[in-house]
Formats: C-alpha cells, structure tokens, sequence
C-alpha cells in the first residue's frame, strides 16, 4: 500500500496547494539578480570543454612545422625559457601532415577523424599561458588563475546564465580528473555552491554515467513515500515557524530533487540513442567507449539545456617520454568521439548555438625530452574551436618556426576566456562578485575579446 | 631574426646587435640619428601609435596602468610602475624591459621585432629625444590615502567601554518575567540593554522567550555541536529555572563537546586540512596536531591573545618548559595551512604568493580586513597603502615556509622537531647507527662479490640481458648474487604478456649449439617461462621452469639447435601467462658438435663459486638482519608543521612589487604594521628576527582597535547567527556597519579587562534573554525590520555539517567520542597518486568518531559534509554559506551512511519500546530533542497507517526525520 500525498497531507491538515511550494527555476532564481544579462548579443546557448589533459602536442595535431623536419637533431637555435628539463635538440615528430578539407588547414595524421571536420574548425595556433607544471597551467584554464583559489569557467557560466533546463544543473563536469587541482577545476569557489559542476565519472572513465545520490536501491512507491513524509515534516516545521527563508528553500530543493530524479534519467540514458548513433562515438568499441559516452552524453546535457559541459580525457596526454606510443593511444581514445560530436551537433541544428573548444593545459616543447618524449610547453601551442560565433576553416595566429613560442596574434588564456564569455552574450569585464572586498572576474584584469576569430 | 622570440640567447643578441648597428652606421648615418627628431618620428612615434596608443594615451577608455605614452611628459612621469623611461640609460627604463617581455608583456598581442626594440634602446640611449607637447589635460593621478583621516572610520577608532543603556520598559521586563513563568527571575543583562534600547526607539515589541526544549537544544548544540542527552531534556523539563539554566551552561562550558566545537570554529578561520589541494596534493601529516592543540586551548580555557601570539610566533617565543614549546611550535601550523602550487617553478613568485596568502588569512582572520588588496596597487576602499603590505611582507618573507623540494621542482615545508625525551632521541640515534652499519656491510659485500664475478667465466658464447632488446619495463636487480655479469632484468611478476626480451647473435662457425638461460633459480619463479628459438629450421617455442637451475645453480638448458654462420640466431623470451617472477641474467651458446674448440673451453673454477656462495650467504644474512631492523624502528621524532625564521644574513625588508609582479621591485619598506591601525609608528625599529614577534604583540595589544572587535563580533555570530557586523571578515569601508557599536565595544572592552577569555565572553551572551528568545516570525516586527537586525527574535540557523552528522551517530548510538590523533599516518608524500590511475577513496567517512577527527583531505571532502556547507578548507570561511540545493536533498536521502544510521536508529527505537506512542516519543526526542505533539502524533499515524510493526516503515520514518529541516535547523 503507498502511501497518497493526498491522505497524508490531509492528516497533517495542510491543503493540497500550500505543499507545491512555486518553483521557477531554481537555477536561475539564484544566479545573481545583479547581473543584466546579455551584456551583448549571445552567439552561443552553451559551451562543450573537451578537455585533453595532460597537454597534446601542437606541433604533432594543428601546427605543421616544416623547419622541425629539417633542423630534426639540431639544437634550438634560441634559449629555452627557464625551468625546462627538456635537452635544447629538435626533435620532428613521427606523423605526416597534410592539407585538409576545403580550407587547406594542415592536421597531421594522428588526428584523421577531427581532420575530416577541419573545415568547421577555428584553430587558435598562438595560445599562451603561464604555468609549467600541470597544477598552474590546468588550473589557468579552467579557473583562470595560475596559482590562487578561484571559481572556474562553468561555474561562473552558471551563475551568469543560470540553466536552460528547470530541472537540471547549469554546470556538468564528465569524468573529471582529481588530480592538479580535482574539484577546484569545477568547482564555485566563493561563488554560491550550487555553479559547482554536478560530476559524472571521474578521471577520465565515464562510470555509470550517473548522477551521484540520484538513485535509490528502494522501490519506487516507499521512496516516493519518504520525499512525501519529509516534505509533510517541513512543512509542519514551517507551519510553526511562520514564513522562514531557509525552510520554504530547503522544501523547495526536496521538489526539485525530486523532479531532478525525474527528469536526469531521461536525459542520461544514452540507451534512447539509436544503434547507428552509439556507433558513431564509437560506443562499443574498447578504445573508444568511454569517452564517445562522455561525449554522446555532453550532445544530450547540450540538448537539454545544460550550459557548461566538460569531457575530460583524464591526464593521459603527459607524453615526456614514448611520445608515439602514448600520442596514438589517446588519439585512438577520443579522435573519433570528438568528430563524432561536431557531426551529430551540426546534424541536429545544435551546432550554431553550441561552442565546442578542444584542447589542454599547455602544448609540448618542440624539442626532446628524454629519448622520445616533449616537455610542456605552455609558452605556446594551439586549441580549437568549432561551431557558432566562430570562423570556420579558419586558423589564427602564430608560433615560432619551430612552434615554441606564441609569436603573432597572441592568444592568452584569458583571452580565450573573454571570447566565450562574449559568445554567450557576456562581458567578461562586466561579470563581477564581490568577494573579500572587491569585485572578482574570471579574466582577473585582464582579457581580450578575440575579434578576429569571430563571424 | 623575425623568428627569434621571447628569450634570447645572449651570444646571439649580441651578435644581432653587432650587425644591425653596423648596418644602421652605415644607412642610415647622415638622416637619422638616433638623437634626431628624424629618428623619433619615423621610428618611434609610428610604433607608439600603432601598438601603445590604445591604451595608454589621453584618449584611451581604459587607461592601463595609469600610463600614458602619447606624450613626452606622460612618458617621463610614467604609471605605476615609475617613469617608462629613463633619458640615456634603456636598462633602467621599465618600456625597455616590457616590450623585451622581462617584466610586463607589452604589447600583449605580441612581441615587437627585434630591431623595433633595438630602436628604441638606441632612441633612449640618445636621450629620449621627445618633440611631442604636453597632452591638453594629464589625467589626475590617485591621491594619496591619507591615514590620518582614514582613522576616523569607526572601526579604526579607539575601543571605548560605552555606558549600559538604562531606558528599558517596564513592559518588556514583564514580558520577559512572564515568558520565563516565574516572574522577575531571567534579569536583563546589559547585553540586553543594549539590544533593548534600540528596540524600543524602533518601537518593535521583541518575542517572547522559546520554549523551554527549544531553547535547551539551541544552548547544547551552539555550545557543543552536539544534541541534549533525553537525561538532560528531562531534568531540564522538569526544572526550567534561571538557576538551572546557569549550572548547564557552566557544565557544557566545562565539556570537552565545548572545546571540540569550538575548536572546530577556528578551524575554519585557519583554512584547515590535512593535505595540500591544488596541484600537488601533499600530505599534511602534523596538521592533526594543530587541531589537537585547538581543543586542548579551549578545554583548558587558554586566553585568546595568548593563542594569537602562539600563533604567529610560537617558534619564537621563550618557553620554560617542554609542554610549552610543543604547544607554541605546533600552534604556529596555523600559519603553514594555506593551499600552496607546490609545483610552481618559479621559486620567487611561488614564495611571494606563500607570503600573499599568509597576509591575507592574518588580515582577515585577526583584523578583518582584506589586506591581498594592496598587493597590487593601494587598497582601493581602506586607508591601507601599497607600503604597509610590503611591511608585513617582509616579516613573512623573512619567515620561511617553503623548505626543500620533495621531488624535482616540487617544493615541500619546513617542518621543526619538538621536543622529546632523552631516551627517545637516543633510541633514534642508536638505529640510525645500526642502520647505517647494516647498510655498510651489504655494500662492502657487494664490492667482494662483484670483484669476484669478474673473476667468473663462463664457457662458450655468453649474452648478457643488457644485450636484449627489451619491450615493457624490465626490472634490473642485483638482489640474488648468483648471476652474470653485472645483475640480471626480471618482469616484477606484472604485465603479464607485455614483456619480452630478445637476444639476436650470428654465430662464429655453422654447427649445432646447446642453448642455455642463466636466471637465478627460486620458488616464486615461473614454471612455464616461453622461450621462442629461431634456428636454421625455423622458429621453435618451448617452456622453461625456472624454480630450479640445472647447471651451475643457474643455468637451465633449453636443447640442441642448428644454426648457419649467415644467418641470425634469435631467442626471445617472454612473459606472457607465466605463474612468477621470470627472470633473464644471459644466454649461452655451446657449440656441441665434436670440435676442437669444445675441449678449449674454460672450466669455471670451482673454489671461486664458493667463494660466491660463501659472500652471498652472508649477504643475506645481513639483509634479512636489515630489513627487520627497519620493521622495527621507534617511534618517529614527532614534527610540527612550523615556520621560522630565516638565517640573519636573510632576514630583510621587502621592496614594493609594483603590480604585483616578482620583476617589478620599487622602494623597500620597512617591517611593521598597518599605519591606521597604529597609535605611533607602524614600523619596527630594529627588529628582532623576522618581526613576527613584533606582530604577534602588535595584534594582541589592548591598545590594537580591531582585533578583540573582530573575535567577539565572530562569537556573537557563532550564538546569534549573525555579526553585529554581519560581514565578520571585513571591518573595512566595504563591510556592513555595526548594527549595535555600543554593545560590540561593550563586549570588547569586557573581554579584554576579562583577559580576552572565550567562556565567560560565551557565558555573558548565552545567558541573556535576546538568546533565549523564540525564532518565531512575528509580521508587526517584521515589517518594520525585515533582517532581523535589532534582534526582535532569533536567527534561526543551519547547523554545521559536523553537527548534524554527529547528531545522526548520536541518534544510532555510534558515535565514539574518543578523539582521533595521526589521522594521515601511513600515506605517502601524496595523498592520492597524481595521475589519472588513481582511483582510491581517501578518509573513509564510514568512521564513527566526531566529524572534527575526520582527515580533511582537499580535493576529497565527502559529499555528505560538502553537501550541508561544511567550510571550502581551500578558503578562509568566517560564515559557513547556507545553500539549498537538490543535491542536498538527494545526499541526505540516498547517502548510504545515512541510511545505515537511520536503519541503527530505528532499530534501536523499536527494541527500547514495543508501544507506538512510546516510539514515537524516543524518536522525536532522538531526532528533534523535543516531545511529539498531537500533530506530530497524528502525521505519523497517517503515516504508518496500520503498519506500525513494519521495520521498513520505522526505518522510513527516521531516515525522514534526517531528511527533514527540523532536524538541521536551530529553532
């Protein structure tokens, strides 16, 4: 026998209507009412993070380099920037490039399925960020800070747009990794807790691909029972009280639970695909399962609504050594799913609302590490960009011959950052928090908006 | 030379430098002089106005850095970072150094070409030769702050002891009388004078005292973070009396619930955790220790200054006894808490942003100000310039912090013996010893056994496993000391089916051959190692076991083969699905075919293998002595997690970092204070050490406007659920004003004559009649004042995570209240491996001690403390945030440890009491610490509606009760 809402509310001698407490958006009651959004005219609904932790070698993807294949064994003809373990000798990688598409953008062979896509790619060749190690660099990236506890991109997304869905978190982080910084990568720091990602899997493994917490072992009608009773008890608490902020907003959050618990699995299930979907990520294939899942599920999070989707390869990228070996694997893992998702997003009309940006941390130094290994080279290398707001077939900037050095049109991290910003219909000078006396932005004080890459 | 970037190799600048002056002489000699009008204007002004105009000129929107470059005087006068330039001398000039890229980046888009910078270390060599005017109108630069007016604001000014207000109503003494029952017995306090007054002037008619369960459940847990016992609830049922309420008070003051509470209070302040975070995850194995002297502080009623002063100086503060040290050097920890990018390899930034971070938790915590804003540039809102930054900075950047690297790059802290006894020191010194005579021995022994391996030979062709080629991670090891040549590779028992090794040589003579494999022999060796033989006749597989040695004690034939002098003889070894270790020292080709060669080959001498055997015994006997030695060490010398001074020849102020920056150094400041915040000078005469001793008086003098205001605004906030100024950690301009001044300097001024002691501070509030009041909305008062700031009722108040999972073990019965020490004993240098293999689960929160005791280990704070807003221990947190959201709902519904406490719970509920109404009663005092009422009654009978025996309902209806807002909310 269950237990009705009905029976139970009238034993507690509350009438039906007082239990449905209104519930707009939780997500966008709460992002700062402060904010007048949009500062500009959003290009963009979302932003799909393919993160390639670890940081993938530009100079063996997007950045061909023909004077590496001549001076290959000669020694960098310029100093090294400080810090670096890496010997000053040239090493050419082992994959051909060629020019690709209509656009003629050179990618290299490891990478033939993004190169398919690469003439709805806009290559940024001129990125730069501060940070040798992984912590600085992955913390840059995704938080905008090198070195200091800030809140990262999605969750300053989060607070400034709020969530397309009723029912579901603004701000996703997939298989995120715990290390280099874990959390603080995703997560609000001094914003309101709620912008930190709602996590999938983790390290780069995909999981069960659930929501944590959001399934019970109990059956169905006892845990309806349960949300039943409990909201029965707040709102007794409330009768009591008189009106009470903190409790009507925790009654509040028990109905969007359980409405979260309705509507995720729905969206989630990666089952609902057809076979021929499932197939084109890759899923079912070893190589390629777990994060063609991360990225099929990104498209569905992408398609309800969801506002910051992070898929990150887990920290797989790191090649100072087997720098062949350990390229191809992860290439294998997620060349495939990354094309895989701009086709099904361009297919469904997604396309043009949706940014994906690939890429790492940092890129890798030109010259050899150990016998067959590259060092992290933050001080320049390349991320990719595809869908609305963006040129197409399009590359921008510049590194040394060598790919070293960002060296024209510069990108910096926080520049990047900006640009999404304005694609969402953001000012990044303008979205501020007030923290520990004075205003907070993701680009620090720093930003550009990258006009020469946009539509 | 376009290619060339950012740095540059100093032989080739010189170089460039050299040809591009010769072909400059030589072009352009007779028009443009460096020194001429010519120059500026064809090779200086373009650059300027193509890449520096659009941000620093008149016109600019936003101009950066306060510089302005269109105009000659703009140039010379400069920005924030002094003048741009200095006439003849380009080194000293801040534009040379931006635009190289050595200081700022400038400009950002991109470096400009080698010789446009060359022009213009020429152009300022020559003197800067300038004919732009003077721009129509400079902009203003930013006044000075002026320090004197800035201690007009009221947080600067003195504390002055106020008078207690008298102007209270008979009325509200009778309501007050009334409420409590007994008539004229809860007095008003002076605390309640003050509130009193301004309710009065606001003409709000405060609520009446909470019921007495409320009200008792609201002291235990504030004072102790954890719920009445039912004993308590019932004799305090039984005699709600003023009286009564005093003797719990002074008993839950006298708690170690109290001190455990409270401790965990600081806790918050001090960013407390037992691991690192951020990019490298390091173990903090000593912070427990910190922890542990937070609640043996207010166990034994240790005054806050004196904890202050321990604080920030403890390493340097005299002592007269062992206990005494201990408790200073580990009470400095709190200044070592902070997240740090360990791995940040530019060492200088990395100790400027320690010391940052050090200034802002003293800054906030101590003084609630947010004094990182004056890293930069001076604070934009409070009276505290750039220079009182860098004086605090040079006291923290004569402390040291950062000590060592734990692995290339990766800097680790300094960590300080404490005191120990004779006898443990000595037990230290005498294993060190032993260890070290043990590890002497096993070397000498080595060189003995290698002197005679190369005494060893062996017959026929011989390949050492150095040779093969090898694919995966083979193993080198000397471990057992039978082997050729210089050790021997083996597979480490792992990666079965990824290693193999193979051995190619082209044999002297056509012929057949016997073929051996050395490999010492031993019972955790595979005993079906495959062995592939490529001979004339093609490949042949076979399988060896190597748990015996057939020859010589290492060798194992494989067979006879036949091989041509023109052709490869390849063995490959793998390992693929073997059952043990397989091991590879060499291979041995014996040509077996009658020949003369056979009767040439060397013999091994026999007393040479003795004498190998004879050395390998010992060998290992000694190991074994070795490693049990090693199992059985004392007790590690225990370390604090403490700073210290640095060397004296180290010691020095610290220069203004213009921007910020590590490469942008302006004046030195000496060390000191905040000038505002200062009777006379704010600097240290001559300081002794660092100036953290200095500090630590400075903060804790009487005389110091903000310290004691800021600790007893953060007890009232801990009691009434907000601050009299409600922003705890920002005294300054962008802080809220106190909404009672008379009574947080009334409080202040009693706490320092009490010698700034906790209890009696928390006793003064607990006992007055605003804490005492109902939570109760009331509309008339609160249309008049919404917020609750003149304190009509009481706040009502989220409890701290800690509490409501402690109240859930409380309510099941588990909670261990024994305290929890070494919480991270056994980890590593990390806590977790920082890869992406890394898949462990770090403090199992499965424990049943109280929350405090469990590891906070950055990047792993489980869900369910995350979930109820526990403090970010990334983050100093003055006020925990309140959030309501689904994902705590669903933790608190769907945790497992949740539901195993409310599955105890219920449990035991049912076996105290076979009657419902009975078990109703235990449970809502379990759960809710007060007596059901009928309505509550009535719910549950809907609830269970006929199934009043059913565990799984009973198990419901607690694990409800968890869920519900009663129960992590303070009435």
């Amino acid at each position: 026998m269950t237990f009705s809402r009905r029976r139970f509310n009238t034993a507690a001698g509350i009438g039906l209507g007082s239990l449905v407490v209104s519930a707009p958006s939780l997500v966008s009651r709460c992002s700062a009412a402060a904010i007048q959004v949009p500062h500009v005219t959003p290009r963009i609904k979302r932003v799909i993070f393919l993160f390639m932790h670890g940081g993938p070698s530009h100079i063996d993807t997007f950045d061909y380099k023909p004077m590496l294949a001549k001076q290959d064994g000669k020694p960098l003809p310029f100093a090294l920037p400080p810090n670096i373990d890496a010997v000053p000798t040239l090493m050419n990688g082992p994959w051909k490039f060629k020019k690709r598409g209509e656009s003629g953008l050179w990618v290299s062979d490891l990478l033939p399925h993004m190169a398919s896509e690469i003439d709805s790619m806009c290559v940024i060749r001129s990125m730069h960020t501060k940070g040798q190690s992984h912590g600085q660099a992955v913390g840059m990236v995704n938080t905008g800070s090198d070195n200091l506890v800030r809140p990262s991109v999605g969750a300053w997304i989060s607070y400034a747009l709020g969530s397309g869905h009723p029912d579901l978190p603004a701000h996703v982080a997939i298989s995120p990794a715990t290390a280099h910084g874990g959390p603080r990568n995703y997560g609000a720091a001094f914003l309101p807790a709620m912008h930190q990602a709602t996590v999938i899997g983790r390290n780069g493994r995909f999981g069960d691909g659930k929501i944590p917490f959001l399934d019970s072992s109990e059956d169905e009608p006892s845990l309806r029972d349960r949300f039943d009773l409990i909201q029965a008890m707040n709102q007794r608490h409330l009768a009591r009280s008189g009106s009470d902020r903190e409790i009507e907003g925790a009654i509040e959050a028990v109905d969007l639970a359980s409405r979260m618990r309705n509507a995720a699995p729905e969206v989630m299930n990666l089952n609902n695909e057809s076979a021929a979907t499932l197939r084109d990520y890759g899923i079912g294939e070893k190589t390629t399962d777990s994060y063609g899942r991360g990225c099929l599920l990104a498209r569905r999070l992408a398609e309800a609504g969801v506002r910051f989707i992070s898929v990150s390869s887990g920290q797989v990228w790191d090649q100072h050594g087997n720098l062949e070996d350990g390229h191809n694997k992860n290439a294998a893992a997620t060349d495939l799913p990354v094309a895989a998702l701009i086709r099904d997003l361009k297919r469904r009309g997604l396309w043009d609302e949706t940014l994906v940006v690939w890429g790492g941390e940092f890129g890798r130094t030109p010259v050899v590490q150990g016998k067959n290994g590259r060092d992290h080279n933050p001080q320049g290398f390349t991320m990719v960009l595809s869908g609305g707001g963006v040129k197409s077939g399009f590359a921008y900037g510049e590194t040394d011959d060598f790919g070293y050095y960002a060296r024209t049109d510069r990108v910096h991290m926080h520049d990047l950052h900006a640009t999404l910003l304005h694609l969402l219909g953001i000012d990044h000078t303008r979205l501020t928090y007030p923290y520990a006396g004075r205003d907070f932005r993701l680009t620090d004080v720093a930003g550009r908006v990258v006009e020469e890459i946009l539509v | 030379m376009a290619t060339v970037p950012t740095s540059i190799n100093g032989r080739v600048i010189l170089f460039a430098g050299f040809v591009f002056q010769l072909a400059f002489l030589s072009l352009t000699a007779c028009s443009q002089e460096p020194g001429s009008v010519d120059f500026f204007e064809s090779r200086i002004r373009p650059v300027l106005v193509e890449h520096c105009y659009e941000c620093h000129s008149s016109s600019s929107d936003d101009l950066g850095g306060s510089l302005l470059l269109d105009s000659s005087g703009g140039m010379m006068s400069g920005g924030d970072s002094g003048p741009a330039i200095v006439q003849g001398d380009p080194k000293a000039s801040v534009l040379i150094s931006a635009i190289r890229y050595e200081s700022t980046e400038m400009p950002p888009q991109g470096r400009l070409p080698a010789q446009v910078i060359a022009d213009f270390e020429q152009w300022i060599s020559a003197g800067a030769i300038d004919p732009r005017e003077q721009p129509l109108a400079i902009p203003q630069s930013k006044p000075a702050i002026d320090i004197e007016a800035g201690k007009q604001f009221w947080a600067f000014r003195p504390i002055e002891a106020p008078a207690i207000p008298i102007a209270i109503t008979s009325k509200q003494k009778m309501l007050a009388a009334s409420a409590s029952g007994e008539p004229n017995r809860f007095r008003s306090s002076p605390i309640d004078c003050f509130l009193d007054e301004k309710l009065e002037q606001a003409k709000i008619d405060a609520n009446q005292l909470a019921s007495p369960e409320v009200r008792l459940r609201r002291l235990c847990f504030d004072l102790t973070g954890l719920p009445p016992s039912i004993e308590l609830q019932k004799a305090w049922q039984h005699d709600p009396s003023p009286q009564h309420w005093n003797q719990i008070v002074d008993r839950l003051l006298s708690s170690t619930g109290f001190a455990e509470h409270w401790a965990r209070h600081w806790m918050d302040l001090a960013r407390y955790a037992d691991s690192n975070g951020a990019d490298f995850n390091a173990t903090h194995h000593d912070a427990w220790r910190y922890r542990d002297y937070l609640v043996r502080s207010f166990a034994d009623g240790r005054s806050i200054d004196e904890m202050i002063q321990q604080q920030i100086a403890g390493d340097l503060l005299p002592t007269s006894s062992d206990s005494q040290r201990w408790d200073n050097l580990v009470a400095t920890t709190f200044l070592m808490l902070g997240t740090k990018m360990l791995s940040e390899r530019d060492k200088v930034k990395l100790e400027m942003d320690v010391v940052d971070e050090q200034i802002d938790t003293v800054g906030r915590a101590f003084l609630g100000l947010t004094l990182g804003c004056a890293r930069c540039h001076d604070h934009k809102f409070d009276p505290v310039p750039m220079r009182d930054y860098y004086a605090l900075a040079g006291i923290f950047r004569s402390t040291q912090t950062l000590n060592g690297e734990s692995q290339q790059y990766v800097s680790t802290w300094n960590k300080t013996p404490l005191p120990t006894s004779e006898k443990h020191k000595k037990a230290l010194a005498d294993h060190k010893q032993q260890q070290k005579s043990l590890e002497d021995s096993v070397k000498r022994l080595d060189k003995e056994l290698s002197a005679l391996k190369e005494r060893t030979t062996h017959p026929g062709i011989v390949i050492d496993d150095e040779e093969g080629k090898k694919t995966g991670l083979w193993k080198a090891s000397t471990l057992f000391h039978t082997f050729v040549s210089k050790g021997y590779v083996h597979d480490n028992n792992a990666d079965k089916g990824k290693l193999s090794i193979q051995f190619s040589v082209r044999l002297p003579k056509s012929g057949r051959y016997e073929i051996r494999l050395a490999g010492s022999p031993g019972s955790n060796r595979a005993s079906q190692v495959p062995v592939a033989i490529k001979d004339a006749n093609g490949v042949h597989d076979l399988f060896i076991n190597q748990r015996t040695a057939a020859i010589d004690e290492i060798w194992n034939s494989l067979g006879e083969f036949q091989f041509n002098a023109d052709q490869e003889a390849i063995v490959t070894i793998r390992n693929a699905n073997t059952d043990g270790y397989v091991i590879v020292d060499a291979i041995q080709f014996l040509q077996v075919d009658a020949t003369s060669e056979s009767a040439d080959k060397p013999k091994p001498d026999p007393r040479i293998a003795q004498a190998v055997k004879q050395k390998s015994n010992e060998r290992e006997q000694v190991q074994a002595k070795l490693a049990e030695l090693k199992k059985n060490p004392p007790e590690p010398l225990p370390l604090a997690m403490a700073p210290r001074d640095r060397s004296s020849d180290t010691i020095a102020d610290c220069p203004i970092h213009i921007r910020g920056e590590t490469a942008n150094l302006g004046d030195v400041v000496h060390r000191g204070f905040l000038q505002v915040c200062s009777g006379g000078t704010a600097t240290i005469a001559s300081p002794q050490g660092s100036g953290r001793l200095e500090l630590a008086d400075w903060l804790t003098d009487p005389d110091n406007p903000l310290v004691s205001r800021v600790f007893v605004n953060r007890v009232w906030m801990h009691l009434m659920g907000e601050g009299i100024v409600r922003t705890v950690d920002n005294f300054g301009v962008q802080g809220e004003r106190p909404s009672h001044p008379e009574l947080l300097d009334f409080l202040a001024s009693d706490f320092l004559r009490g010698g700034w002691q906790l209890k009696p501070l928390i006793r003064r509030i607990v006992t007055t009649q605003a804490y005492q009041r109902s939570s109760s909305m009331n509309s008339i008062s609160s249309e008049i004042d919404p917020e609750n700031r003149l304190l009509w009722r009481v706040h009502r108040r989220r409890l701290p995570a800690e509490a409501i999972r402690d109240a859930m073990l409380v309510a099941a019965n588990q909670l261990d209240r024994n305290p929890r020490y070494e919480p991270m004993k056994g980890m590593g240098t990390l806590v977790s491996n920082n890869n992406s293999d890394s898949n462990s689960e770090i403090g199992s929160f499965s424990q049943s001690c109280r929350t405090l005791y469990m590891p906070v280990v950055r990047g792993y704070v489980p869900a369910l403390v995350t979930a109820l807003d526990s403090a970010d221990p990334d983050l100093l947190v003055g006020k925990r945030p309140t959030t309501n959201v689904p994902g705590q709902a669903l933790v608190l519904i769907n945790s497992p440890e949740i539901k195993q406490w409310s599955e105890s719970t219920a449990k035991r509920i049912c076996s105290n009491h076979s009657d419902f109404s009975a078990r109703i009663e235990e449970a809502y005092r379990c759960c809710f610490q007060r007596m059901p009422t009928a309505k509550d009654r009535e719910l549950a009978t809907a609830f269970f509606a006929g199934h009043e025996t059913s565990t799984s309902r009973w198990h419901a209806f607690i694990a409800a009760m968890f869920a519900s807002t009663e129960f992590r909310l303070l009435d």
